[in-house]
């Protein structure tokens, strides 16, 4: 499963994840909650995934797995080829510098205690890199980078920040240890429009410059359409579809994906609303295909067997038994 | 994004806040009695050119109030009343509050580590943190106090000790609400420490309410310091403490009230001002949000 990309990607991904869960046990409830469910994936080098699914579905539970930040309950991460979950300590700290996380809401993220300046090189300072002044010079470097004026900017604090000025500070620390990978949880969810636009090319800038590798994280299909070369659609902890952009975005084959599609999309030509009805509890959820419940196109085969992640065509792998006529 | 709004205002100062100007008063009065009472305390005697603590003159002994040379009277031994109260209150003073430093130091660190670590180890200090609690703090202090024998140094390790669990629980209590803030991932994910994390990120976040809470349980060390004095586990005679000289003024209520009633009116002073200063505090600090 994990060799169904595209035969062109050359050489070994830079991130893989193989049949990853993650389980939590919620006080009052005799079941565990199942957040994420036997997912798998692969990015390669230079290139960006973008993960999508309705709030719940374990796109950012599957985020914090990457970093171990909790641990799988099973399945594995491997960073250029490095088991993540068997590390510990020292060497899970290393390992965690190459990848490094934009977090959804700037003014959690950074200390609303500390000023620009000291946040940006706060990594550098922890990993003891450079003296103060070399420090400093590469503080100073990395917010001109994500276009703030250090002179100007370099004091405040987060809190005197507006939304978009915040994230850049955010990007700013996560790029400050020079990580390969960058995760995107929801990263321009909160801003207005106007600046999500300006984070989003700031980032595509980044990727080209720096060669960076992205996770990037959304609930909104349309933000992920624009900066991503692969997808993949989680539904209720699953991976239900994952693929080329332009093929997903063309042809989608899971009725899921195609109700999301369809309501981004201004077209009159929208399947049946598919998406209607309640998310199913995690805590219990549907016997074999997870979606069934909301599904129009569902029958009885759905829900007894679990649809396996197959695949479709190249680059283009989705979980049903019915998958839509690809055009 | 309201929290970091609220954090905000905090960090400006507490009389800037953007309160109804009506409630300085509850800040300003207690305040100002406050730092006059502990100018007379401590520089008091040397302004005032009052008579040693301990100076005895048995000629003039139970003078009451407003004597030439001895305007709070004297006691049993003719010592100087205003004197004695305000270098007691010297002593109440520096028990009250290095005590609550002490405990808040180790309370303090106690509730962060336990707070941010979780699982056994907060499951472990907590519960025995707790046990400590149960106990009346009075006795538990009387009991370290009896143990440690009486003298001022012992009455503060006493006081301090009871406080722990407190202090702790205040600390863990914001210890836990910062661990829900992304700031703590995005620091780990940055490759620092616990202690980096502790001390860095989460002591700057709760040290306005510890230090709210400190302030407000000075006036409740100084209580049980003074109880520990009256029973005679505290303070050694001669030296003077409020709670002290209200013991040995008991025994001549009727003859001389002013004994017990000078020492009496400072520490009721005293500890109404800290205990307004506190809660004046507390109101400014967008109420709940402290705790």
């Amino acid at each position: 499963m994990s060799n169904a990309n595209n035969a062109a990607d050359a050489g070994a991904p830079l991130l893989e994840l193989r049949g990853v869960s993650k389980e939590f046990h919620v006080p009052g409830h005799r079941v565990p909650l199942s957040a994420v469910s036997d997912v798998s994936f692969s990015v390669h080098e230079g290139e960006t995934l973008g993960l999508v699914g309705e709030s719940g579905c374990g796109k950012s539970t599957t985020a914090r797995v990457i970093i171990q930040a909790p641990r799988p309950t099973r399945g594995e991460v491997l960073l250029r080829g490095v088991n993540m979950t068997a590390l510990h300590g020292q060497s899970l700290r290393k390992a965690r510098r190459e990848v490094q996380m934009v977090f959804q809401d700037p003014y959690s993220s950074l200390d609303p205690r500390w000023k620009v300046r000291d946040l940006v090189a706060e990594p550098l300072r922890v990993n003891h890199m450079g003296t103060r002044t070399e420090r400093a010079a590469r503080v100073d470097e990395l917010l001109s980078v994500v276009g703030l004026d250090p002179k100007q900017y370099g004091d405040r604090k987060p809190g005197n920040l507006s939304g978009g000025q915040a994230q850049r500070v955010g990007i700013a620390r996560a790029l400050a240890l020079s990580p390969s990978l960058v995760i995107c949880d929801e990263a321009v969810s909160s801003l207005d429009v106007s600046i999500r636009a300006q984070i989003l090319n700031l980032l595509e800038d980044l990727r080209q410059e720096l060669g960076l590798t992205y996770l990037f994280i959304a609930h909104d299909l349309t933000v992920v359409k624009h900066v991503s070369d692969w997808v993949g659609v989680m539904y209720l902890g699953r991976l239900c579809e994952h693929g080329r952009s332009d093929v997903i975005y063309r042809s989608p084959a899971h009725p899921y994906t195609a109700s999301l599609l369809a309501a981004v999309s201004e077209t009159a030509t929208a399947p049946d609303r598919s998406d209607a009805g309640e998310i199913p509890s995690p805590f219990n959820p549907p016997s074999g295909c997870r979606f069934r419940t909301r599904c129009p196109y569902a029958q009885e085969r759905c829900a007894e067997e679990v649809p396996e992640l197959r695949i479709l065509s190249a680059g283009h792998r989705v979980a049903c038994h019915f998958p839509l006529a690809t055009s | 994004m309201d929290e970091v709004v609220a954090l905000e205002g905090r960090r400006s100062g507490l009389l800037t806040i953007g309160r109804p100007r009506h409630l300085d008063w509850a800040l300003w009065i207690p305040g100002t009695v406050l730092v006059l009472l502990l100018g007379a305390c401590f520089l008091g005697p040397q302004i005032f050119g009052v008579p040693g603590p301990n100076v005895v003159n048995l000629g003039v002994p139970h003078v009451g109030l407003g004597a030439p040379g001895h305007l709070f009277g004297t006691d049993e031994l003719g010592r100087d009343l205003l004197s004695r109260s305000l270098y007691g209150g010297q002593t109440s003073f520096v028990v009250g509050i290095s005590s609550v430093a002490i405990g808040l130091g180790l309370g303090g660190l106690l509730g962060m580590v336990s707070g941010f670590t979780g699982g056994w180890l907060d499951s472990v200090i907590m519960r025995v943190l707790d046990i400590l609690l149960a106990f009346p703090s009075l006795i538990l202090a009387l009991t370290v106090a009896t143990y440690l024998g009486p003298s001022e140094r012992n009455v503060i390790l006493a006081i301090a000790f009871f406080t722990v669990p407190s202090y702790a629980r205040v600390a863990r209590s914001g210890t836990m609400q910062f661990k829900e803030r992304e700031f703590l991932l995005a620091g780990e994910l940055s490759g620092a420490g616990k202690t980096h994390l502790i001390f860095r990120h989460v002591l700057p976040n709760i040290w306005g309410r510890l230090m709210t809470y400190g302030l407000l349980t000075i006036g409740v060390a100084m209580i049980v310091e003074a109880s520990l004095s009256f029973l005679g586990l505290g303070i050694r005679p001669p030296q003077a403490s409020w709670g002290a000289m209200i013991a040995d003024g008991k025994a001549y209520l009727t003859v001389a009230p002013q004994m017990a009633l000078v020492p009496g009116a400072f520490l009721f002073v005293a500890i109404t001002s800290l205990n307004m200063l506190g809660d004046g505090i507390r109101s400014r600090f967008s109420g709940g949000e402290l705790w």
